[in-house]
């Protein structure tokens, strides 16, 4: 604390010395815009960095409008990595375990050795720990052959007892998954903070303990309390294209293409594996087949890539097969929480003391607790959260880790609450809800799902009932919480050419979202030029430094530096066109493609062949946040059932998301976030569930055909709703949108279903079969917790 | 499976026979000599070659030397470099790797390549290029329909294939028809919305 406060002094007498600071000071007007109030704060601009934003000042961005990207993508023209194709490359696959703990004795590879162009890499693994770990890797000339070479390598196994379920593994004397300490693996995809360092008992690491207020105090003066019990089970990330890298060696130039949520992660990562300095890795990703949160780093099949590649002196592509991408790759790790609610009469919560255990097989980072701390402000709360080693392919980052299985706890107790003091549920909600920007968001989503037809609903499913009708009706809502995290260090160079070409380029990679788009905007914004005329390239690690994209960081991260770059590009111009035109600099404005001043005008393209040289290059940096808004982004999500009680089948009818993401740059793109976070909100809700036999540790359904994910005929009616949000900050209000709409789904479509039945959903997924037995309609038997 | 006549011989000498005789002989080799034995087998056959197949692709005649054990989307991306049509599971769960065989929407993960000889087979390339979209490819566009876009060439080809049979089609009918093209990012809303444009502009889709 003392050194904090000497730095903080050290600022102030540099700030003092610097008078540019308060040159720079400006006022931004934050909040909801009317007719909700807003404040005026006065901030100090970083040097360098436009003026944000004024209410109404946007002409391009904000609005929708037709993705860059979509006819390369509805063509078949864009080129994933599993696409790379080049003469003589190699095929790469993995010989993966099939036990779930065992030691590695022996493994013959001489036959696959003597297949024709088969280069083999053996890491020389003495011990596997899950079912699809990788033990070799191969390639040869062809996809067939590769699996053929798989099938003549002959490895023998000793067998080791296992531990697979969260409940087993927490047993005192279960078999151990680690005999040392395990250090918290962090990745770009994690919420930053610090990796504590943790007690470990057996399989258990953990308790990790936070919270504020004293818990124990509020629960005595409470009017009642309340404790409930919930378990969310493994969602794997099933993006459609599988993890995939391509390497090749160009001299001593490790060239990639990698299917990747990080260009810039990959590159350090294969840089640091092979000892190569930064422009000695080379990595495209101009086209990622999904991520969610699972693909980051280069993996060990990027590196087993690479190594195949450099050894054979020929290209080499390594795409997971399905099996493996479920197996290995990643996923959301499951969840035991309990939470305890102390509150009063009123329906105020006073406290809450909430406990997590997960599993994320081999890996860490299985919290859920940060959904109770900052999603309501409850006074008082206290947190532990402990991972639990089992025998299982790693879990990793998924959309908005952690928070779609607290939110589901929380958002459960409180119906719960609302249910046992008579009250109704978003009435409670507001009682405890004291951000205004989600205030404003219950209020419109509420009357958009028709919210008010609740009692009615509630009779007419009574009366239903009555006349032995099987489909009741039900509409249930939760809050969604997120935060706004900035990726430091991005920077956006914008080069104007001669003959008008003006090129934006950023190394950001392109995992669905359409970043091309918002970047293009946004300079279209600032140059007064057609969103369609930019050449937007992105996708490659030779450009300015962009952030990974996981955790809603890249458009709040990026854009602010993308309008910091065309502004520069912008001045640097106004002063060619001040001489084209034979009027002061001053008066010279640019818009639609035009320049003018005082009636005369000059097209941008003619101010451009008088350039001083071949071509201008601007650059901009992301500036440091200034003040602003709450850095939490909020949402509220109401959402519509029909349960039918005799086959405990639930079709989802319509959800309404309400979520804030300050000043959207591109609406069309943000909705489409939205409306894919709701879709796999309701897919968790009601289907995912990765099967494990206990006895032989392997995973039952690594595919998709019996690990069911959302289709189109679960897909209902969505509204995605923004409120109109000037949150500060940053120059252009920015903020993403990729993990709130996922938060608070399943817990919506779980109260909805509450509704319609008068059960209470307390596991995920929600299947037929667990609502039949909450009916009590199921025969006397043992169920799968 | 079909009938032998709907699988005319591409003129090479593939027959029906040969490859149950080939398959016959592979179980005897697994059950004799194990998995290692025949994988070395396999890829010595492999060396002396395949069996010759000719497709109508896009309009166009495409031949080709295939192993029988060669998909039709194995044929398109590795041998033809038409990587349009993407491959997400290999066995026909996700449906990224639909094209259209004799104008049917099919799995071409689960569709030997010697299936096709003979037959007319419409990839993703042949529907359009982004500089001459389709009116199915346009309003997917339009509806904002794909995200990352790896399986949006098996979900617009399942859409013209619907729309070439039935181009009035139901909301139930479009869900039916892309109820095989699985989508992660969650675009299916679009996709509806896509189907229902270009099947109200009215263009034939073939």
């Amino acid at each position: 604390m003392a050194e904090e406060k000497k730095t903080e002094k050290d600022k102030e007498k540099i700030s003092v010395k610097v008078p540019e600071a308060a040159a720079n000071a400006v006022t931004v007007e934050i909040g909801l815009a009317p007719p909700y109030p807003s404040k005026k704060i006065s901030i100090s601009l970083p040097p360098g960095d436009p003026a944000p934003y004024r209410v109404g000042e946007r002409l391009v961005t904000g609005r929708r409008r037709l993705r860059l990207d979509g006819p390369e993508k509805v063509t078949g023209r864009a080129v994933f990595t599993h696409d790379a194709r080049k003469a003589g490359m190699l095929h790469a696959a993995v010989v993966r375990s099939p036990h779930a703990h065992a030691t590695i004795v022996s493994i013959d590879a001489s036959r696959a050795e003597r297949m024709p162009g088969v280069v083999i890499e053996n890491p020389g693994k003495k011990v596997v720990r899950y079912h699809g770990e990788a033990v070799l890797a191969l390639a040869a000339p062809t996809r067939a052959g590769a699996e053929d070479a798989l099938r003549a390598v002959k490895v023998t196994y000793d067998v080791l007892p296992h531990t697979v379920s969260l409940a087993a593994a927490r047993k005192e004397g279960a078999p151990l998954v680690f005999q040392k300490q395990v250090e918290e693996k962090r990745s770009a995809g994690d919420e930053p903070g610090a990796a504590a360092v943790l007690p470990q008992t057996g399989n258990v690491r953990g308790p990790k303990r936070s919270g504020t207020g004293d818990v124990d105090k509020a629960f005595a003066e409470a009017d009642g309390t309340l404790e409930i019990v919930t378990t969310t089970s493994v969602q794997t990330h099933v993006p459609l294209e599988t993890h995939s890298l391509y390497a090749e060696w160009v001299g001593d130039t490790l060239e990639v293409q990698a299917s990747t949520q990080g260009t810039f992660s990959v590159r350090d990562e294969l840089a640091e594996v092979f000892k190569l300095s930064k422009d000695k890795v080379v990595v495209r990703a101009e086209f990622t087949g999904g991520g969610f949160g699972a693909k980051f780093g280069a993996g060990d099949y990027g590196v087993f890539a690479a190594k195949l590649a450099k050894k054979a002196g020929k290209p080499v592509l390594m795409a997971l097969d399905r099996k493996a991408e479920h197996l290995s790759a990643g996923n959301r790790p499951d969840s035991w929480n309990r939470v305890k609610l102390g509150y009063r009469k009123d329906g105020t919560v006073t406290a809450a003391d909430y406990e997590s255990f997960g599993t994320a097989g081999v890996a860490t980072g299985t919290g859920t607790g940060g959904f109770v701390k900052a999603a309501y402000g409850f006074p008082a709360v206290k947190v532990a959260e402990s991972d639990v080693f089992t025998h299982l392919g790693p879990g990793c980052a998924m959309r908005a880790p952690g928070h779609p299985q607290g939110c589901f706890a929380v958002e459960t107790a409180l119906e719960e609450l609302a249910s046992r003091l008579g009250m109704d549920p978003l009435a409670l909600r507001l009682k405890n809800d004291p951000s205004e920007v989600r205030r404003a968001e219950w209020e419109i989503g509420a009357r958009e799902i028709g919210w008010s037809r609740r009692p009615e609903i509630t009779k007419a499913n009574d009366a239903a009932a009555a006349s032995g009708s099987p489909l009741r009706r039900g509409l249930g809502c939760a809050a969604s919480l997120w935060y706004t995290f900035v990726a430091p260090g991005s920077q956006v160079l914008v080069r104007i050419h001669r003959d008008g070409t003006v090129e934006v380029e950023n190394g950001v990679q392109d995992i669905g979202g359409g970043v091309r788009t918002p970047i293009a905007m946004v300079v279209a914004e600032e140059m007064g030029l057609p969103v369609a005329s930019l050449r937007v390239k992105i996708g490659d690690s030779r450009y300015p430094f962009g952030p990974a994209s996981g955790g809603s960081v890249t458009i709040g991260s990026l854009i602010p530096a993308v309008r910091a770059a065309a502004v520069h590009a912008r001045e640097k111009l106004m002063g060619v066109a001040a001489k084209v035109l034979g009027e002061p600099e001053s008066e010279v404005r640019i818009a639609g493609g035009l320049f003018s001043a005082k009636g005369k005008t000059a097209d941008f393209r003619k101010v451009c062949s008088r350039l001083p040289g071949e071509t201008v290059v601007a650059t901009g940096d992301r500036a440091k946040d200034y003040d602003g808004a709450d850095t939490r982004l909020f949402g509220a999500q109401f959402a519509e059932v029909v349960v039918d009680v005799e086959t405990g089948v639930v079709a989802v009818k319509k959800v309404v998301a309400v979520h804030d993401c300050g000043q959207p740059v591109w609406k069309t793109g943000v909705e489409s976030q939205i409306r894919g976070g709701i879709l796999q909100g309701i897919s968790y809700a009601l289907f995912e569930e990765r099967v494990v036999d206990e006895r032989s540790g392997r995973v039952m359904n690594p595919d998709v055909e019996f690990y069911k994910i959302l289709g189109s005929k679960d897909t209902p009616e969505i509204v995605p709703l923004l409120v109109d949000f000037y949150p500060g900050k940053n120059n252009a209000h920015a903020r993403g949108i990729g993990e709130p709409a996922t938060v608070p789904t399943a817990a919506a479509v779980a109260n909805a279903i509450a509704h319609a039945t008068g059960i209470r959903p307390t596991a995920l997924p929600i299947t037929p079969a667990r609502i039949l037995d909450l009916l009590g309609k199921l025969p006397k038997r043992e169920v799968r917790a | 499976m079909a009938d032998e006549k709907d699988h005319p011989n591409g003129g090479g000498g593939f027959t029906r026979r040969g490859l149950i005789k080939g398959l016959a002989t592979t179980a005897v080799a697994s059950a004799t000599a194990g998995a290692a034995a025949l994988a070395e087998e396999r890829a010595k056959s492999d060396a002396g070659g395949g069996l010759p197949v000719s497709i109508t692709l896009n309009g166009a005649v495409k031949k080709g030397v295939f192993e029988p054990r060669t998909t039709l989307a194995e044929a398109l991306r590795d041998a033809w470099g038409m990587t349009g049509t993407k491959v997400g599971c290999e066995r026909g769960a996700c449906g990224a790797c639909t094209v259209l065989l004799d104008g049917l929407a099919v799995n071409s993960c689960l569709t030997l390549v010697h299936d096709a000889d003979g037959r007319q087979v419409t990839t993703i390339e042949g529907l359009g290029s982004p500089e001459a979209m389709s009116p199915i490819q346009k309003a997917f566009v339009d509806a904002d329909a794909l995200q990352c876009g790896f399986c949006t060439p098996g979900m617009v080809v399942s859409c013209a294939g619907l729309l070439a049979k039935d181009p009035h089609p139901t909301p139930h009918a479009v869900k039916e028809a892309v109820a095989g093209n699985l989508c992660r990012c969650g675009t299916y809303t679009g996709v509806f919305a896509a189907c229902d444009a270009a099947a109200k502009a009215g263009v034939n889709h073939g």
